[in-house]
């Protein structure tokens, strides 16, 4: 069987079930009313998300800001998360607002490297932006832990060199998971998306 | 303008997913992108390569994973033992060999085949895909060599 009785069996079968498919005019307005389910939404709903709930931490880090009987440096960690949510959330209305939407009124390949750099660009700046608060994070989180050990032994003592080795050892931990997790949610559609392009552009 | 050409985007979604549910969820995808984009539509191609345009667009790169196991082509024993005259067979298993070897080609050459079953010229199908009608005409030879050993193996 060669292109032309397949091309021949697809027309045949076409004009036999087309017409047993159609649709009035009011479900197709009702199809309209309904939100965009494309990667490029998905990516989005996936970063409002993220700087919603950084940003539900900014009035209780300007609270301990204010607070007078809290240690300095809970203070300083309360500026720093402060300051890197207002970057973040300034770089996404700057960056992603101008491409919310999927380019599809170009032909398939421009379509596909609009949203394949768009895409890899998004994901490498949420890269950088997960790992800027990775390194605060984790020696903030050794520094609680002294805190409650020494809470519950106030005899013991821990010297800065053994925070800044707790934090060396669960930085990787912290690290790879983010990485994990990033590339779970978008790496795969990244892959894809690089694959369909390869494939088109070979000769 | 959707209800006029709404067999472009049933041929699409046939084309792309298997489940009904799937098929419907594409369907929908794609005219809320038509919708969308009907504003910046400029008239500088034909509608129906516009749809077809944006339709592909949409199917292509849509990712999300079929929510059921694609339902694969049950090759029978008659279905195996296809003579060299194909329309001796019945409409249907005409059509279930056709499926069963589609499904085996890559988005892009699902895409690329169901333009041409569509009469579209290498032109129309270099416009829509947006490569040059020399890739066209290349990738139409490699689909039709892929089709046929497709097609044969099954006839072994």
């Amino acid at each position: 069987m060669e292109l032309d009785d397949l091309k021949y069996i697809w027309q045949q079968n076409q004009a036999l079930s087309i017409n047993q498919q159609v649709i009035d005019n009011e479900k197709v307005m009702e199809m309209t009313r309904q939100k965009s389910k494309d990667v490029m939404s998905k990516l989005r709903k996936n970063l409002d998300f993220d700087i919603w709930v950084s940003s539900l931490f900014i009035p209780p880090l300007i609270w301990v800001l204010f607070q007078k009987n809290i240690a300095t440096y809970h203070k300083y960690v309360a500026g720093f998360f402060i300051i890197y949510t207002f970057v973040g959330v300034f770089f996404y209305w700057k960056e992603f607002k101008s491409y919310k939407e999927l380019n599809l009124k170009n032909d398939l390949l421009s379509m596909l490297k609009f949203t394949e750099e768009n895409f890899s660009k998004r994901v490498k700046l949420l890269i950088i932006y997960n790992n800027i608060s990775i390194l605060p994070l984790m020696f903030y989180g050794s520094v609680m832990g002294n805190e409650f050990i020494n809470y519950r032994n106030p005899h013991h003592e821990t010297s800065l060199m053994a925070l800044i080795i707790s934090t060396i050892f669960v930085t990787p931990i912290g690290y790879f998971y983010m990485k994990f997790i990033i590339k779970k949610f978008y790496g795969e559609h990244l892959q894809k998306l690089k694959k369909l392009r390869a494939e088109l552009e070979q000769n | 303008m959707i209800k006029t050409h709404q067999g472009i985007l049933h041929k699409v979604c046939g084309m792309y997913r298997h489940d009904p549910d799937d098929k419907k969820d594409l369907f929908q995808e794609i005219v809320i992108q038509l919708w969308r984009a009907f504003p910046k539509f400029r008239q500088e191609s034909k509608i129906s390569t516009w749809i077809y345009q944006i339709a592909l667009n949409v199917a292509i790169s849509d990712f999300r994973k079929e929510s059921r196991r694609p339902k694969r082509v049950e090759l029978s024993e008659n279905l195996l033992n296809i003579s060299d005259n194909i329309y001796d067979n019945s409409t249907e298993e005409q059509i279930k060999i056709m499926h069963h070897a589609i499904a085996q080609l890559s988005e892009i050459e699902k895409a690329i085949v169901m333009l041409y079953f569509e009469e579209k010229d290498n032109e129309e199908i270099a416009e829509i895909v947006g490569i040059t009608q020399n890739n066209v005409r290349v990738k139409m030879t490699r689909i039709r060599e892929k089709l046929r050993t497709i097609v044969s193996k099954n006839n072994e």
